[in-house]
């Protein structure tokens, strides 16, 4: 599988990591299929143990401040969350003002500029076009992949 | 590994998927924390029950045979697994051919032809380059 700074991150770091990644999906107010299976699959990838993970299910819907989340990260660990905060935000389709704006405050928390911010949208969208491609391998395209793809 | 369409199909192809991919992580007989890792990754997105994963983990221990696994799998689960199938055991940076040998089994199972392998796994290094860019980003 490709290889990620997430299993460089203590295990404090990649629990705060969830929870900021369930803060964003939660931001919006509506937490949709999508969001929930993008938050179980960061959980599988973070090695969360099956009972930790009971604890922070709750968070879904009562979500832990990203602020107290944030001051329990190392600078490292907030800019790999900042990367897949992206990625949770977007998995709905589009993003929400209140999930940019948390998106905005990890940013800062994490010392990441306005244009290397801009980077990272563009790089999640290229993301999205290397699943199409991957769909399209298989035959099992879906809608709009092809305006993805082009 | 960005979200997708797994979490869309019935329960029953979404157990089974994760039971083709239980397969596929113990043909060469070793689990690195890598790989268990992507596995675990892999359960989060099927949304399996608990009591799901716990069975699925146990395949881990005494893997199923392809034969088995194939014949639970519909489809569009089938795809989805040879494509997730082929990013994990790509990801040491090749593909042993008892590994390929597997790869071409599912496609040829739902309906692929093999050459559909080899370009997913050109598919799969480019993922690796978009991987690579996001940390080079991450790292300013």
């Amino acid at each position: 599988m490709l290889p990620d700074a997430l299993d460089l991150l203590d295990e404090r770091s990649r629990e705060a990591y969830i929870g900021v990644l369930i803060h964003v999906a939660a931001a919006d107010g509506d937490l949709v299929r999508e969001e929930s299976a993008a938050i179980e699959a960061a959980m599988g990838r973070a090695m969360i143990r099956p009972h930790q993970r009971e604890k922070m299910r709750p968070w879904l819907t009562e979500p832990v401040d990203l602020e107290m989340l944030l001051g329990q990260m190392s600078p490292d660990a907030r800019r790999v969350v900042l990367r897949d905060a992206l990625v949770i935000a977007a998995v709905d389709g589009d993003y929400h003002e209140t999930e940019l704006a948390a998106i905005r405050t990890i940013a800062n928390a994490a010392g990441v500029s306005g244009s290397e911010l801009e980077s990272l949208f563009s790089w999640v969208e290229e993301g999205w076009r290397w699943m199409a491609r991957g769909r399209g391998l298989l035959g099992v395209g879906l809608a709009g992949d092809e305006s993805l793809v082009g | 590994m960005l979200p997708d369409t797994l979490h869309t199909l019935p329960q029953t192809e979404r157990f089974a998927y994760a039971k083709l991919l239980a397969h596929v992580t113990r043909i060469d007989d070793e689990l690195t924390i890598d790989e268990m890792a992507v596995f675990e990754q892999r359960l989060g997105t099927a949304l399996l029950s608990p009591s799901q994963r716990k069975e699925v983990r146990g395949y881990l221990k005494d893997p199923p045979g392809l034969e088995e696994c194939l014949a639970e799998l519909g489809p569009v689960a089938g795809r989805l697994a040879l494509r997730d199938a082929t990013l994990m055991t790509a990801a040491d940076g090749h593909v042993d051919p008892e590994e390929r040998v597997v790869l071409d089994a599912i496609a040829t199972h739902v309906g692929l032809d093999v050459d559909v392998v080899d370009g997913l796994l050109q598919w799969v290094l480019r993922g690796y380059d978009w991987m690579q860019e996001g940390l080079d980003l991450l790292n300013g």
